[in-house]
């Protein structure tokens, strides 16, 4: 028979700060209660603010009080186990060799208090993390990253020292910023205002009808537009340079690491070998200044609840000449010299003009069927608009393979290469709709943990086949690189 | 090598079979709920957009056209739709393969499935059928339904207790072969 270990208890707690900490979060939660009580007392109703702020001071340092006295964590053995004690009793064990990333956070308030969330993710995370520890003083919530992270160097992995491999200066940011124009959500927030400015009971709709009616010369319209992009494009410089500031990005014994923000700070810890799928993608905007967008996906982290515009962002701006370089650390054996591009047949012309014609047909017809008057003419125009992004869209489609890599590429306004190990390809799948089956075409896509899904799109169907075919014994034959499959 | 009954080519040592006929009885009367319920939302539709604008007949003849529409389209897809599904698995992977309109192939390799269920529904249990889940850490998972219990059952005891194949690559394996032979 086998001896069963001692039953051992997690014993570490939460900061006691944590109740200050859910305190202030619950003034913010209930700030509008706050504000509508006080609206409601000028006008009268009644005198008793104390009562109300006592009221909600009790409710968030109860709430504070039970979550820091029922929480428990700690490492035991080779798991980390996290146990809530009271009400709902929960207890979580997550052996540490399937940790996939460890984030520390610190919002405002947590930098006020000198507190940290720590946010641990597995595979199974999906979009909320395994387990958020809400407070951990600073050196602990490190303390802690620390040990989850220490793994076994992987063969793929460098053992080098610390390396910084990039860090962000402004003037990177603020590119970053100018290359992504927040110009449409200017435009948007001053559109729905606009029935505000014109009287409380017109439309948005009658609003900007009104307005294209009145005699306001086009001059104005011209240079309100102007001011609007100017206005977007600024925001967009601020909100990069904010949200970015002090990017750094250092490498260690097999571990990227992370920081970054002027108000809220992040920290991510991601171990390379649990990197499933590296993203490089670029605007039309950007590819003529020559910056790329980086990011990579782990089967369930390097997400972020608050921003899903950050999920998995590995670096906001990367220098063209610096891609290949950048991506040979995360992938350190992907040699760039054996790559052989396979273009998509031209006749996939077709299937990607019927799909963009169904998009741009609607909204043709939905016009012509409003505005009959001078709509009419959209509709020759969306087919050629249909027929010139087909055109673009295939020709930009290739893919290729090198060593245990596969790349694809895809998109002639917005470009993105999508590079996946296929060791890390969880299941293949060969697709063939109507269209393709009448132009002898297939697709085949890679599914990834945690990662966009990788299409060699509209490829000859037996040259389709056959990849799919040889590619699962492939993938199956590489089961012990990894002892979870991911 | 290609056979009439597979989409796609096939590689060696697979065999792809079909499901249990009972499976056509399950969506036979899946069929039937399916047109029960589309058909009230339908009518539900229709009352609110045409009341009192249109003649007093048009509302009930739309709705007996609508439920012959999906009870006569439904019943005719299950024979198709049965002819396409296939399953079937060797040392690498677990392969399934359907569609009418669209065809699809997935497989899985063994070596990444995280979990398998076996689901029973009422109808399946009535019919004696069971179908097979078999999940990944990624979002694609494989849903065989109309397998009889003990294929089923085998189905599962070989995808989490055999091994799957012992030939490991080296790290260094290239895959450039995979497009170009």
């Amino acid at each position: 028979m086998i001896a069963q270990p001692p039953l051992q208890k997690p014993t570490g707690r939460l900061d006691p700060r944590t109740m200050l900490l859910d305190f202030f979060k619950s003034l913010g939660r209930f700030g509008w209660v706050l504000i509508l009580y006080f609206v409601v007392s000028s006008r009268g109703r009644g005198d008793s603010a104390e009562l109300v702020l006592a009221g909600l001071a009790v409710f968030g340092l109860f709430g504070s009080l039970i979550q820091w006295l029922t929480v428990r964590f700690g490492v035991i053995g080779t798991n980390f186990v996290y146990e809530t004690i009271w009400l709902l009793k929960t207890e979580k064990t997550i052996p540490i060799d399937r940790i996939q990333s460890v984030n520390i956070e610190q919002t405002l308030i947590h930098r006020m208090l000198g507190l940290a969330k720590v946010r641990i993710d597995t595979a199974a995370s999906g979009d909320k993390a395994d387990i958020e520890l809400d407070s951990l003083s600073l050196a602990e919530a490190e303390r802690l990253r620390m040990v989850l992270t220490k793994e076994v160097a992987h063969p793929s992995e460098s053992t080098a020292p610390s390396l910084p491999l990039w860090q962000a200066t402004s003037r990177d940011l603020l590119m970053a910023g100018a290359t992504k124009n927040a110009w449409y959500v200017i435009i948007g927030a001053a559109a729905s205002l606009l029935p505000f400015l014109r009287g409380s009971d017109s439309s948005l709709l009658s609003a900007v009808r009104g307005s294209t009616k009145s005699s306001v010369p086009p001059q104005v319209w011209v240079l309100g537009l102007l001011g609007l992009l100017l206005a977007g494009w600024i925001v967009s410089m601020v909100q990069a340079w904010v949200k970015f500031y002090g990017f750094t990005l250092t490498h260690h014994a097999g571990r990227l690491h992370r920081e970054y923000g002027l108000i809220n700070n992040r920290k991510n810890s991601v171990p390379l070998r649990r990197i499933q799928c590296l993203d490089w993608s670029t605007t039309w905007l950007r590819s003529w200044v020559g910056f790329w967008e980086v990011k990579c996906f782990t089967a369930g982290a390097m997400k972020d609840k608050q921003d899903p515009t950050v999920g998995g962002l590995l670096c906001p701006v990367v220098p063209s000449n610096r891609l290949r370089t950048f991506t040979n650390i995360v992938f350190a054996d992907l040699d760039w010299s054996g790559l052989r591009w396979t273009p998509a047949p031209a006749r996939a012309f077709w299937v990607s003009f019927v799909e963009i014609l169904w998009i741009y047909g609607i909204l043709g017809v939905g016009l012509s069927i409003w505005q009959r008057h001078w709509a009419v003419w959209l509709l020759p125009l969306c087919v050629l608009i249909s027929a010139v992004s087909a055109y673009l869209g295939v020709r930009s489609m290739k893919v290729a393979f090198s060593g245990r890599f596969v790349f694809a590429q895809a998109g002639w306004r917005n470009t993105q290469l999508l590079i996946v190990p296929l060791d890390k390809v969880q299941s293949v799948q060969l697709v063939q709709g109507l269209l393709q089956r009448r132009l002898g075409l297939a697709t085949v896509t890679l599914i990834v943990a945690g990662s966009p899904a990788l299409h060699l799109a509209h490829l000859p169907v037996q040259l389709a086949s056959r990849a799919a075919e040889k590619a699962v014994p492939w993938i199956a034959r590489t089961g012990s690189w990894s002892a979870d499959g991911v | 090598m290609q056979t009439p009954h597979h989409f796609f080519e096939v590689r060696d040592g697979l065999t792809l079979q079909p499901l249990d006929e009972k499976v056509k009885r399950v969506w036979v009367i899946n069929t039937f709920i399916g047109a029960f319920f589309s058909t009230a939302i339908f009518a539900a539709i229709e009352f609110l957009v045409l009341r009192r604008e249109v003649a007093w007949w048009r509302e009930p003849a739309l709705t007996i056209g609508w439920v012959v529409f999906t009870l006569t389209y439904g019943l005719s897809m299950i024979k198709r739709r049965f002819k396409s599904w296939r399953y079937g698995m060797d040392e690498y992977a677990l392969t399934v393969e359907h569609g009418v309109w669209t065809r699809t192939r997935l497989s899985i390799p063994r070596a990444r499935i995280q979990h398998v269920e076996i689901h029973e529904g009422p109808w399946d249990r009535r019919f004696g059928i069971k179908q097979l889940n078999v999940h990944t850490a990624g979002t694609a998972s494989i849903q065989i339904p109309g397998l009889p219990p003990e294929e089923a059952e085998r189905l599962r005891s070989e995808l989490i207790f055999t091994a799957a194949t012992a030939e490991t690559l080296p790290f260094d394996a290239d895959a450039s072969d995979l497009l170009h032979p």
